[in-house]
């Protein structure tokens, strides 16, 4: 396998290693994501306090693509500042850490994580 | 043994790898003799049919309509029942505005089956809306069995619309029964034979359905091109619903007097290079026999049943159907992750709900993957198909 497989061991450790797929009991911010295409589904769990994005967990369910991809983003999230958390960090960051070579159906799953993160931070414009 | 009628598998390589094509319900591959016809046709034959008093329009005229008598032989029926379409969706939506609108009143019933594509069902829905006529699904067992056909019939359907073979099961619905139940009761049978017709013997007297659907590309033709045969009794009452030009005999200031059918159901300039070559796709499942296709697919969906069951953690859905339709679905497991990673061994499968989302539900899925079989498809495809399933089992376990 050369290292643009989905059996790349990144991907297959990533997925079997899921830090952050749990839910947390204390969180202000929910927020669920969907890809009609495939049935994945993510409900992010965040707490943010004085904007600093303290702990994150989530429930997803589909293929490995949008699991890995919520996995590494949640891993990044922590400790940053929420209102600017993808300011610092773009999709292409981690599409590359990843390193993953995704077609354009597949790109869709992929992108899950950060529209979801997207959506939720648009209904929080102005959170305190 | 087929599979060198079919350049597609010398011509692609995919990190050195052959292309093993397990995506014959979705559209098959094309034989040489069929792509030669079309650059022939195009080469030599090219003009506008029907028009022209010149040589060339006449030869093309005479290719089109040959196809026309090719397809009418090969289903036992008239030529004069044979309408070209662009596929069997459009075939659908054809039957549904120009002879159902007509038929159907606000509360009356069509009748539909769980195991529908999506095209024998929305088409329907949207009609619905306008006209307030009800939609009833025919349960569908795990295996593919229609249930209680007989009870929903009692309710007095005026059409019922079911396909010949599911596109996810792989179960053949037996239409000679049902077009005389439904009969009996003045029911209209409408059959999509989208994935009957390219391995099993279609002859319409015996199945005895009214309507009959279905599209060449999935049996070894161009694209662009499907098939409508319906009931000669039918078609020369109804009224087209589209106009133009060469489906008129004439026309005044007042209203037109149209053709005999086919020809008032075919307005306008057709796609007559496409639907000349298809002839080509017949003559090259004669040259194999029909019935040796069915075989031959028979024969491979068991083998590959018996080895897909053999996986750890793989359900295959309506295993004993055999007609060259196998879903399954491994325990934890992904479809698009499947089909990416078969993909990565040049492995084309299906992955989703294949257009069949009631279906899906029916069977408490949300996804499945699905290979699908065809004459240039050998064990060997298998095998690859069963290794690399194995191989993607054991690194996610
Ligand atoms: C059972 C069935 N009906 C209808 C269709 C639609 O055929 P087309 O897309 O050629 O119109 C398909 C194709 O996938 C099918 O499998």
């Amino acid at each position: 396998m050369d290292n643009s497989s989905l059996l790349q061991s990144f991907i297959i450790e990533a997925y079997k290693n899921q830090k952050n797929k749990k839910s947390i009991d204390v969180y202000n911010i929910k927020q669920e994501g969907e890809n009609a295409l495939c049935g994945d589904t993510i409900t992010f769990y965040i707490n943010v306090v004085d904007d600093v994005i303290k702990d994150v967990g989530y429930d997803a369910k589909g293929c490995v693509i949008s699991q890995v991809f919520t996995s590494v983003l949640s891993e990044y999230m922590v400790g940053k500042n929420w209102n600017k958390v993808l300011d610092e960090i773009s999709f292409d960051d981690i599409y590359n850490t990843v390193g993953v070579s995704l077609s354009p159906t597949r790109l869709k799953c992929a992108k899950l994580p950060f529209e979801t993160i997207k959506l939720a931070l648009n209904k929080n414009m102005g959170h305190d | 043994m087929y599979k060198k009628d079919f350049p597609i598998f010398t011509n692609t390589k995919l990190n050195g790898s052959d292309l093993v094509y397990l995506d014959s319900a979705a559209t098959t591959q094309k034989p040489q003799i069929v792509i030669n016809k079309l650059k022939e046709f195009y080469e030599n034959y090219n003009a506008n049919i029907y028009r022209g008093i010149y040589n060339l329009s006449e030869e093309a005229t005479a290719l089109y309509e040959n196809t026309r008598s090719r397809v009418a032989d090969f289903l036992n029926v008239s030529s004069s029942e044979i309408i070209f379409t662009k596929g069997t969706t459009d075939g659908i939506n054809f039957i549904v505005y120009t002879y159902a609108k007509n038929k159907l009143k606000k509360g009356d019933l069509v009748l539909l089956t769980e195991m529908e594509h999506h095209s024998n069902i929305v088409p329907w829905q949207i009609l619905s809306k306008n006209i307030g006529f009800n939609i009833e699904y025919v349960p569908v067992s795990k295996e593919g069995k229609l249930k209680d056909l007989d009870k929903f019939l009692e309710f007095k359907p005026k059409i019922l619309s079911i396909t010949h073979v599911s596109n996810v099961l792989g179960c053949v619905n037996d239409i000679s029964y049902i077009s005389r139940l439904a009969h009996k009761i003045g029911c209209t049978v409408i059959v999509d034979g989208a994935q009957a017709v390219s391995h099993m013997k279609i002859d319409i007297k015996s199945l005895g359905c009214d309507f009959y659907v279905f599209s060449a590309h999935k049996m070894f033709g161009p694209t662009g091109v499907g098939i409508l045969y319906g009931k000669n009794e039918i078609l020369s009452e109804i009224d087209p619903v589209f106009g133009g030009g060469e489906m008129i005999s004439s026309v005044t200031k007042e209203f037109p007097v149209f053709k005999s059918s086919p020809f008032k159901f075919e307005p306008g300039t057709q796609n007559f290079a496409d639907v000349s070559v298809f002839s080509s796709s017949i003559d090259y499942i004669d040259s194999i026999g029909i019935g040796n296709i069915s075989d031959y697919i028979k024969d491979l969906s068991s083998y590959a049943v018996k080895k897909l069951k053999g996986i750890k953690g793989l359900h295959v859905y309506g295993e004993g159907n055999l007609s060259g339709i196998i879903s399954f679905d491994i325990n934890g497991l992904h479809s698009h992750d499947i089909a990416t990673l078969l993909n990565e061994n040049n492995i084309a499968v299906r992955a989703g709900h294949h257009c069949a989302q009631i279906l899906m539900s029916s069977l408490g899925v949300s996804s499945l993957t699905r290979c699908s079989l065809q004459i240039y498809n050998d064990r060997s495809d298998i095998d690859k198909l069963v290794y690399s399933l194995d191989k993607i089992v054991n690194y996610f376990n």
